[in-house]
C-alpha cells in the first residue's frame, strides 16, 4: 500500500545478484574483500536514497569511496602515531 | 413520561423499524431496552437524466424523495437525489435494488453502520452517559453527558461472564465448561446435554451479563450450542432481546490486496456483547479495557471492534468526523493518484528515514522517540486528501479527525507518568492508552490504503517526505550540541555523548529538537551498554531496528532477535530471554563476563530439560501462516506439511490460516498440533530445536564478541565458553 | 523481444504473459521514452523505474530529458483503475496500461461489478485507441473464478501476444 518501488536496500541486492558470476571466479579471499566494499554501500543506505537518483548504483560507489577513505584516514593517523612513537 | 440517565450499552436496526437500544440505567442498574424512531438518509449523483429515471424507479417504494445540494470532500457541491427510508432495517434493500438498476450514479452515504450514524445525530456515543425521555419504551428525547474525549470517565459496572472449555475444542473434546463471574467460580459438565443447556439458561437469567468473554466461543461454543439445543429440542437464547437469534458469521478465506487473508467464524449476541478471547485481534496487547476505549472513540459496536483491525476503527472516526462537518461519505474510492514524472515517481515513493545502525557495543546511549509521528505531522502541517498542495486550506477532514485522538493520548500518558506504578488505576490506564495508540499507528496507512474512503496516495507521500525532512534536522540539532548519531529509525533516534548518561542530562537537546520541528519528542530511556547487531550473512553489514540493550533501570530491550518473532517456539524464545536477562544483570559492561558462566549454565539446563522430556510441548510450538492451498506447493514448507496431515485427518484448513506444530524425528519431520491423538514425545526432534536455540544464541553472544567494539576490549573467552557448553 | 514495431495508431495490443511482461514492458517503456512522451498507466505495480532508468542511460547520455518524457499513473483498486482511465486526456503519444485486470482478481469486489467496471474501462481504452497506439499487458488470474475477465479483454485485442511459462529471457540488466 503506497510504497511500489524496491527500496535501495533490494536494489543493491540485486546489483550483488548481477556480480554472482564476477564474484565466484575470484580467490576466496577476494570474495571476502568484494564482500567488504558492497557492506561499506549499505553503510550508507539512507543517505543513498536521499539522493533521487535515477541510477542509484553510482551514489553506491561514492558511499564505497567514503568508506575507503575513511579507512585511509585511520590508517594515516596510526602511521603518524606508530612513527612518533619511534621516533 | 420517564426520565432516565445511565450509559448506552448497546444500539441496532430493530427488525420492526426503527432502532434498539439498551441503557445502562443509572437509578435501578437495570438494563433498559428503548426504542428508537431513526430515518435514513443517502444519496445518489451523476448526470440529470439518469437520476430522474432513478426518481421514476423508487416511487411507490416507501420512500421519501428530495433534491437537494451537499459538499463531495474533492469536489465540491454537488447536486443529490436524496432518498429517505423510514429506519436503517430497510437501507440497505433500498440501496442494493437502485445501485443495480444505475450502477453508473455516484453514490453517497449509503453504507455507513447505524451506531454512527446515531452518534452524529444524537450526539450521544456508545458507552457514553445520557439522558433520556422515553414513553412506554419509546424514546422522544436522548441528550449527551459526557463525551469520549474524557480523560478519566467513570468505569461501566458491567456485568461479566467467563465461559471456557476446559480443553482446546481444536485438540481434544472438552468435557467441561468452566464458568466464571464476579460471584462465583465453578464447572458445568458438558454432558449430559439437557443439563447443560438448563444450567446454561438459569445462569443467564439469574446473573444477566453484559459482556461474555468466552475461550473459543466463536468457533467451538456458539456453534455448538446451536446444534445441541437443536438436537436435545431445548431453546436457548443468549442474546438479551429475545426477539433475535444469535448473528453468524461464517469462516472464510479470500485473496485481497495480494495476500490471502483468513477470517475465523464469529458469533455476534444483541443486547449484550459476546467478546472470544482467542479470536480478538490485539487482545492480549489491551485486553477489554482497551477495546471499550476503542468502541467509545470510534464509534464502533464493542462485538465488532473487538474483532476487527484498528483499521476499520480509524475509518469509522473519519466517517464520523465526515457526517458531522457534512461533508458527504462516498461508498467507494475513486481517487486516482496524479501524473508523476520517472524523477518524481523516485523521490516521491520512500518510507520514514532509516539511518543504518554503527555496528558494535555502545556505552551510555541515549534513545530518543517522536510521539505519534505520523499523526502529529498531519495535524500540524493539515495533510489531509483534499487538501494536498494547498497552502493555507482550513483543517482538514484527517487533521480533524485526529486532532482529539491525539491530545486524549498525550493526556493520558501524563496522567500515566504522574502515578505510582502501583496504583491500580495504572492498567486500565495502559491499556486505553495501547489501545488509543493502535489506532494512532493505523491511521498513516490508511491516508495511502486503497481502500479507504478518503484515502490519497499523495498524502502518504507527503507525511512521509515530512518526516525525512524531520529527522534529518533533529540529526543536525544533535550534532550541533556535540552528539553522536548512532541510528536512525523511522520516529527515533540513538544518540550519545562522552560524560552523558543522566536522564536530564539530554533535557537541552529534547527542547532543541521540539523547537525545530514543532513534534514532541521524549526520552524512552538511556542504555547502559546496547549492541546493534549485524546481519546474519556478513558481519560487516548493518541492519536497522535489530538491537539488544541494558537501560539504566535493569530492564531489558531487544528488536529484531528471534525473541520477536512470530514463528519462533516459546522454549526458544524465554530462553533466549533469560540468557539475556542474566546478562543484563551486570551493572556495568565491563562486568558482564561475571555472569557468562551462570548464562552457560542456564542455557545447558534449558537443553537437559528439552532431552529429559520435561519442556511442555506447547512450548515447542512452531506458528506459520499457510500462504496458500496445500496443492498449489511445488516443494511443500513446513506448514503446508502440517496442513495436509491436517485435511488428511479429515479437518479443513484455508489459506492464511496460521498452522501450529512440532518438528519430528520421522520422514515427514513435523506433526500437526491439532491432529487428533497424543504426540509422542519421542519424536520430537530434539537436536533440531536445540540448534534453533544456539542459532537464536548467536544473536545474544554476537552482542559481546567478535566483533569491533570502538570503546572496550573484546570478550573473546566467551564465544569459547559457549562453544564448549 | 521487440514489440515496438508492432505499435499503431487505431490498435490495441495486449500481451498475455506471467508477471504481466514486467520486462518486456519496461523495455518497451523505455523504447518509446526514447522517441518522445509516454504514458503508463499501472494497475498491478508493475512498473520498473529503475529497471526503465537503466534501459534509458543504454539508449542517451542525456538521461533526465528522455526519463522526463514518461509519465506514470498508478491504480490501486478496479474504481481507480477505471477513474484514471476516465481522467486520461486523448493524446498523440503511446499508452501502455501494465497489468490492467491485477485490481479486478480481488475477491473484494463482487465479480458482476468486475465485469461492469471493465466494460466501462475497455471504452475508455478505445477512446484512447483512435488516436494512439495502446498497449494492455495481462498477468494470469490469481483465482479462478476470474478467467473470464482475461478473455473479455482479449477479445477486444486488434493483437495478442502470449507468452507461457517458462517465459523468454528478460532483457539484460546492468549496474549501471
Amino acid at each position: 500500500m503506497g510504497r511500489t518501488l524496491p527500496t535501495i536496500t533490494q536494489q543493491l541486492a540485486e546489483t550483488e545478484s548481477l556480480l554472482t558470476g564476477f564474484r565466484r571466479t575470484l580467490r576466496r579471499s577476494d570474495q571476502y574483500v568484494l564482500d567488504g566494499l558492497l557492506a561499506a554501500a549499505r553503510r550508507h543506505i539512507s543517505a543513498i536514497s536521499q539522493t533521487d537518483a535515477l541510477l542509484p548504483f553510482e551514489s553506491a560507489l561514492l558511499a564505497i569511496l567514503l568508506e575507503q577513505a575513511k579507512q585511509i584516514a585511520v590508517l594515516r593517523q596510526e602511521m603518524d602515531q606508530y612513527k612518533q612513537r619511534h621516533a | 413520561m420517564h426520565e432516565h440517565t445511565g450509559w448506552l450499552l448497546d444500539l441496532y436496526a430493530a427488525l420492526a423499524g426503527g432502532i434498539s437500544l439498551w441503557l445502562l440505567a443509572d437509578d435501578s442498574r437495570a438494563r433498559l431496552q428503548l426504542h428508537m424512531a431513526f430515518p435514513i438518509t443517502f444519496y445518489a449523483a451523476g448526470d440529470f437524466s439518469t437520476l430522474r429515471r432513478a426518481w421514476r424507479f423508487l416511487q411507490g417504494r416507501d420512500v421519501t424523495l428530495a433534491r437537494t445540494r451537499r459538499r463531495d470532500l474533492f469536489t465540491g457541491e454537488r447536486d443529490l437525489l436524496a432518498v429517505t427510508v423510514p429506519g436503517p432495517a430497510r437501507i440497505a434493500g433500498v440501496f442494493r435494488e437502485l445501485s443495480a438498476q444505475f450502477p453508473g450514479l455516484d453514490y453517497y452515504d449509503a453504507d455507513i453502520p447505524i451506531s454512527l450514524r446515531f452518534t452524529a445525530r444524537t450526539g450521544v456515543h456508545l458507552l457514553g452517559r445520557c439522558r433520556v425521555r422515553e414513553q412506554g419504551g419509546q424514546v422522544s428525547e436522548i441528550k449527551a453527558l459526557d463525551s469520549p474525549w474524557e480523560i478519566d470517565p467513570p468505569p461501566l459496572p458491567l456485568r461479566i461472564l467467563c465461559l471456557s472449555p476446559d480443553v482446546d475444542p481444536a485438540h481434544r473434546t472438552p468435557r467441561r465448561l468452566q464458568v466464571r463471574h464476579d460471584r462465583a467460580a465453578y464447572e458445568l459438565a458438558l454432558e449430559p446435554r439437557r443439563a447443560l443447556l438448563t444450567g446454561l439458561r438459569a445462569l443467564l437469567g439469574r446473573y444477566d451479563p453484559d459482556l461474555i468473554l468466552t475461550d473459543y466461543g466463536d468457533t467451538w461454543l456458539f456453534p455448538q450450542l446451536q446444534i445441541w439445543c437443536r438436537e436435545s429440542g431445548l431453546p436457548l437464547n443468549p442474546n438479551r432481546d429475545p426477539q433475535r437469534e444469535v448473528l453468524t458469521r461464517k469462516a472464510d478465506s479470500y485473496f485481497a490486496y495480494g495476500q490471502v487473508i483468513h477470517r475465523g467464524a464469529q458469533a455476534h449476541l444483541f443486547g449484550r456483547w459476546h467478546i472470544d478471547r482467542r479470536n480478538a485481534m490485539l487482545f492480549s496487547e489491551y485486553a477489554l479495557q482497551g477495546v471499550l476505549e476503542q468502541t467509545r472513540v470510534t464509534g464502533i459496536g464493542v462485538q465488532e471492534m473487538a474483532r476487527k483491525s484498528p483499521g476499520a476503527g480509524i475509518t469509522a472516526m473519519q466517517m464520523l468526523t465526515a457526517l458531522r462537518t457534512g461533508v458527504l461519505v462516498p461508498v467507494v474510492k475513486q481517487q486516482a493518484e496524479g501524473r508523476k514524472s520517472l524523477a518524481e515517481l523516485i523521490r516521491a515513493d520512500k518510507g520514514g528515514l532509516v539511518y543504518q545502525p554503527i555496528i558494535g557495543l555502545h556505552r551510555d546511549v541515549a534513545e530518543i522517540d517522536f510521539a505519534s509521528m505520523y499523526p502529529s505531522i498531519m495535524v500540524r502541517h493539515n495533510i489531509s486528501p483534499e487538501t494536498t498542495g494547498q497552502a493555507d486550506a482550513p483543517p482538514g477532514l484527517v487533521p480533524q479527525t485526529l486532532r482529539p485522538l491525539l491530545e486524549k493520548r498525550l493526556k493520558l500518558k501524563e496522567l500515566l507518568r504522574e502515578l505510582d506504578p502501583r496504583d491500580c488505576r495504572v492498567k486500565p490506564l495502559k491499556a486505553r492508552a495501547a489501545a488509543l495508540k493502535w489506532l494512532l499507528v493505523v491511521c498513516f496507512g490508511y491516508l495511502g490504503y486503497k481502500n479507504a474512503r478518503f484515502g490519497k496516495i499523495e498524502s502518504h507521500e507527503a507525511v512521509t517526505a515530512i518526516s525525512r525532512e524531520l529527522m534529518l534536522q533533529a540529526k543536525e540539532v544533535a550534532e550541533d550540541l556535540g552528539f553522536e548519531v548512532l541510528h536512525m529509525y523511522v520516529d527515533s533516534l540513538f544518540i550519545r555523548q562522552e560524560g552523558l548518561r543522566e536522564a536530564r542530562d539530554f533535557a537541552p537537546l529534547l527542547q532543541a529538537i521540539r523547537d525545530q520541528t514543532g513534534i514532541s519528542i521524549a526520552l524512552e530511556g538511556v542504555f547502559r551498554w546496547v549492541s546493534f547487531l549485524p546481519s546474519r550473512r556478513d558481519s560487516r553489514v548493518p541492519v536497522p531496528n535489530r538491537y539488544l540493550g541494558v537501560f539504566q533501570d535493569g530492564s531489558v530491550k531487544y528488536r529484531g532477535i528471534e525473541a520477536r518473532r512470530h514463528d519462533t517456539p516459546p522454549w526458544v524464545s524465554q530462553t533466549q530471554l533469560a540468557v539475556l536477562n542474566c546478562l543484563a544483570q551486570a551493572g556495568t559492561l565491563d562486568q558482564v563476563s561475571e555472569f557468562l558462566p551462570e548464562a552457560q549454565a542456564l542455557i545447558a539446563q534449558a537443553k537437559r530439560d528439552l532431552r529429559n522430556g520435561r519442556v511442555p510441548p506447547e512450548h515447542l510450538l512452531v506458528t506459520q501462516k499457510l500462504s496458500r492451498a496445500v496443492e498449489a506447493y511445488k516443494t511443500p514448507s513446513p506448514s503446508a506439511r502440517a496442513a495436509a496431515q491436517l485435511q488428511a485427518a479429515g479437518e479443513n484448513v484455508a489459506p492464511g490460516q496460521f498452522m501450529r506444530f512440532v518438528y519430528t524425528r520421522d520422514r515427514c519431520g513435523v506433526r500437526a498440533w491439532d491432529l487428533p491423538g497424543e504426540l509422542d514425545p519421542r519424536l520430537l526432534d530434539t537436536q533440531r530445536y536445540c540448534t534453533l536455540l544456539d542459532r537464536s544464541l548467536e544473536s545474544v553472544l554476537a552482542a559481546f564478541s567478535g566483533l569491533r567494539c570502538r570503546t572496550f576490549p573484546l570478550l573473546d573467552g566467551f564465544q569459547k565458553i559457549m562453544q564448549a557448553g | 523481444m521487440d514489440l515496438l514495431p508492432a505499435l499503431q495508431t487505431g490498435t490495441q495490443l495486449v500481451i498475455y504473459a506471467p508477471h504481466a511482461a514486467r520486462d518486456e514492458s519496461a523495455m518497451l517503456a523505455a523504447q518509446l521514452a526514447l522517441r518522445g512522451p509516454v504514458s503508463v498507466l499501472d494497475g498491478g505495480n508493475r512498473f520498473q523505474a529503475y529497471r526503465v532508468a537503466q534501459l534509458l542511460r543504454r539508449g542517451t547520455v542525456d538521461l533526465n530529458t528522455a526519463a522526463r518524457r514518461l509519465s506514470i499513473r498508478r491504480a490501486f483498486t478496479c474504481y481507480q483503475m477505471l477513474a484514471l482511465l476516465q481522467d486520461t486526456p486523448a493524446l498523440r503519444q503511446p499508452y501502455l496500461i501494465l497489468d490492467l485486470l491485477a485490481s479486478f482478481y480481488d475477491e473484494h469486489v463482487p465479480l458482476p461489478e468486475a465485469y461492469r467496471l471493465l466494460e466501462a474501462c475497455s471504452q475508455q481504452l478505445e477512446r484512447l485507441c483512435r488516436i494512439a497506439p495502446v498497449v494492455v499487458t495481462l498477468a494470469p488470474p490469481l483465482v479462478e473464478g476470474r478467467a473470464g475477465l482475461v478473455e473479455q479483454v482479449c477479445a477486444r485485442a486488434d493483437r495478442l501476444f502470449t507468452f507461457k511459462p517458462p517465459a523468454p529471457p528478460a532483457s539484460q540488466a546492468y549496474l549501471f
